[in-house]
């Protein structure tokens, strides 16, 4: 029953979000700012997960494989399946909530309970649109990128680490990275960037938005955001992995 | 002018306000008085819609808030000005961006216009050289001036100030209050002023409902409050051995 309350309401907040902004050039702006806090502020902390990810999962792929019958190519290409299908769409996406949600929660929850979020409505704004929707667009256009440098880097990072320690050559490297390419599996990484974009944005600002007391609760908003987001982007991508691929 | 006709409100089992009906008048300084909980801020909120009433009428100039659809509610809205108790400014906002945000969203302006109508609007609170500051730079009393100019800067034709002097100095206090006085004379707007503080009240009180335990107590002028003989209006009023002491003095010529 909580379940269901908590659906509708969410659903009714979207709702809200996503009505007719009062001056379009002014949300243009704030998408553009967004942009940058939410995405590119995102890029160092992506790159450097990526790359030691990407060096781990090659140089444990290789240990488990080297010696025996399975080609050696087979490293190169187990990097780039794990790395397109789930480690950089859905582990990133899990980072993200972490640092972009608890953000998002924290942000709104202030100004909430610090009567911002009122003193927006009583102007005539609507302030959930106003607030919200330029980080949703903002991020669900971001993320994408993110995700495609994330990819790129967990290989190069893979790449470094293998050759380095002498675990693959670079022939054996890149012709698994290449072996046996399905450009769908890009599609299904970026149509999940999409809708995880989506869910790391808009969960935390419901909980932030909604936010009723002081401080104690704004922290708490912004944890109870955190550990729900992740979960529906788990869920959510149990669904998707499902629908797309089998 | 602002009517408010049988509004009821209630949380849960606990009835907040009870059947208010009071008229603020326009072009003068219409206060809200009463101890902490007595239902000041609810009202309010009810007036301005951040809470809808159980029962009753809140009417802007004739029209029914309540009735009233989204586009319209919106469009009204742009005729209120609200200085929050806190100031509600903007953090993230210098206090020029702060002053303009309503102008940027609902104006055709050009940027010139804006800053100069910003420029008027600081000045006309009296704030100089703060216009790049932001928020946690400025003292109390600085920051609701500036929320002063941000509640004008759409030209008003409705002005809500909740608790405009706590936290303030006696002396600011007074300035605030002559400066909201000022504002609402000149401009000929309707003022309504939530206060526990009686200077505010013999300072600016034209018209004034005192509310006790969620219901209309009592209502007059400035004039008339200090000749009252109500209990809960006098207790309310001589709470404080200041004005008890010149309520003596008074008696004893």
């Amino acid at each position: 029953m909580k379940f269901l309350h908590l659906m509708g309401e969410y659903t009714l907040f979207m709702n809200k979000v996503f009505s007719k902004p009062e001056k379009w050039k002014m949300y243009r702006q704030n998408i553009l700012n967004e942009m940058i806090n939410l995405g590119v502020s995102s890029l160092p902390i992506v790159a450097i997960i990526s790359f030691f990810m990407g060096a781990v999962i090659t140089i444990q792929t290789a240990s488990n494989t080297g010696g025996g019958i399975i080609p050696l190519y087979t490293v190169g290409f187990a990097v780039r399946e794990s790395v397109i299908l789930e480690f950089s769409p859905t582990i990133v996406a899990l980072i993200l909530v972490g640092k972009i949600g608890s953000s998002i929660s924290s942000q709104l929850g202030t100004m909430r309970v610090t009567e911002q979020i009122d003193a927006i409505e009583i102007m005539g704004v609507n302030s959930a649109s106003f607030l919200v929707q330029p980080k949703i667009i903002a991020l669900v256009l971001l993320n994408p990128i993110l995700i495609t440098l994330s990819i790129f880097l967990c290989i190069a990072g893979g790449f470094i680490a293998g050759v380095g320690t002498g675990a693959i050559t670079p022939y054996d490297y890149e012709y698994g990275i290449q072996y046996d390419f399905e450009p769908f599996d890009y599609a299904y990484s970026m149509i999940k960037s999409v809708v995880f974009g989506f869910i790391i944005t808009s969960v935390p600002a419901y909980f932030g938005y909604h936010v009723k007391g002081g401080s104690v609760e704004v922290a708490r908003a912004s944890t109870v955001a955190v550990v729900q987001s992740s979960i529906v982007i788990l869920v959510v991508n149990f669904v998707l992995t499902q629908l797309l691929l089998l | 002018m602002i009517e408010v006709k049988n509004v009821i409100k209630s949380f849960g089992d606990r009835t907040v306000l009870s059947d208010i009906s009071f008229a603020f008048e326009k072009g003068k300084n219409n206060l809200i008085i009463g101890a902490s909980g007595s239902g000041k801020t609810t009202i309010t909120k009810c007036i301005v819609g951040l809470q809808k009433p159980d029962s009753g009428v809140v009417e802007y100039d004739g029209n029914s808030f309540w009735d009233m659809g989204r586009k319209k509610k919106a469009k009204l809205r742009q005729n209120i000005g609200f200085l929050f108790q806190g100031g509600a400014l903007f953090d993230s906002m210098t206090v020029e961006e702060n002053v303009k945000f309503s102008l940027r969203v609902f104006s055709n302006q050009t940027q010139k216009e804006m800053t100069d109508r910003v420029d008027f609007c600081l000045d006309r609170v009296n704030l100089h050289g703060v216009k790049d500051l932001y928020p946690d730079e400025l003292s109390g009393g600085m920051k609701k001036r500036v929320g002063i100019a941000r509640a004008i800067s759409m030209n008003p034709k409705y002005l809500f100030c909740d608790e405009p002097n706590s936290g303030l100095d006696p002396q600011t206090s007074i300035l605030i209050d002559q400066l909201i006085s000022e504002i609402t004379y000149e401009y000929n707007i309707t003022t309504i002023v939530i206060t526990h503080d009686m200077n505010s009240v013999l300072e600016i009180g034209d018209n004034i409902m005192f509310l006790h335990q969620g219901q209309k107590w009592w209502s007059g002028s400035k004039e008339d409050i200090l000749e009252t003989q109500n209990k809960e209006l006098t207790d309310f009023i001589y709470a404080s051995n200041f004005m008890k002491t010149i309520r003596d003095k008074s008696q004893a010529k």
